[in-house]
């Protein structure tokens, strides 16, 4: 008896942890790597992305509107919504045109 | 002359005398329209994200510049603001800091340039009609 409280506990702790996980859906945090350029893209915790290639940096905001909407934003002003897909570490932005931007998770 | 002909020559004429010119961070679009002053508009495109598509269409400040530098400062004028402000957004554009600005991308970035320039061009005669009225000289 004495041995299954603590798996139970344990048992509780990971299926809360699961559901924590859940609840807050899809994340982009983080650095991506394109896969067709040098581009770099860096979502950051504050909504915004930051891009770097060939030494120029840009900066705009982000929302997610939902798990497969993303729009971009700079002051004010409404930049444009993509698709948005991740595959397992691959992030895929569909712009209004049809096309395909992907990028490899880098850490 | 037949419709599609007409339709050419129009075509042709209608930027005819424009000028597109590479900046290090997007294009200067130098059109053949006007400003109350005679000056020629200029649209400022801005890529703010290398490899994404995303551009900033502004008209650099300049609609709000031209006026000032007639002796004409309506920033603290809050309807003729507010005007504005409207009449940019009917031609889906924003007045941000004193800038008419828009967002494009690859596929609708001539759309947003033609919306711009609709958006200037109707606002400074707004704004040349209101210093008519010469209740403004900072």
């Amino acid at each position: 008896m004495k041995k299954i409280a603590p798996l139970s506990l344990a048992f509780l702790i990971i299926v809360f942890m699961a559901s924590c996980n859940m609840k807050e859906g899809l994340s982009l945090t983080g650095k991506w790597q394109s896969m067709d350029t040098d581009q770099i893209v860096e979502f950051t915790r504050d909504g915004m992305m930051v891009t770097t290639m060939d030494g120029k940096t840009n900066q705009v905001g982000y929302t997610l509107v939902n798990n497969s909407t993303i729009e971009f934003f700079m002051d004010e002003v409404k930049l444009g919504t993509f698709d948005l897909r991740v595959d397992r570490s691959v992030l895929t932005l569909v712009d209004a045109s049809g096309k395909e931007h992907k990028y490899e998770k880098t850490w | 002359m037949d419709s599609q002909a007409l339709l050419n020559d129009l075509t042709e004429a209608l930027i005819s005398g424009w000028a597109v010119t590479p900046t290090g961070t997007g294009f200067l679009i130098t059109t053949d329209w006007t400003w109350p002053n005679g000056h020629a508009i200029e649209i400022y495109v801005r890529n703010v994200s290398e490899g994404d598509s995303l551009f900033l269409v502004t008209d650099g400040g300049e609609l709000f510049n031209n006026f000032f530098l007639e002796g004409l400062d309506f920033t603290s004028e809050t309807a003729t603001i507010h005007t504005v402000k409207q009449m940019a957004q009917s031609h889906g554009t924003e007045l941000v800091e004193y800038q008419i600005a828009k967002g494009a991308n690859d596929s609708n970035l001539g759309l947003s340039i033609r919306e711009m320039l609709e958006a200037v061009k109707e606002i400074s005669f707004y704004l040349w009609q209101r210093m008519g009225e010469n209740t403004l000289k900072h």
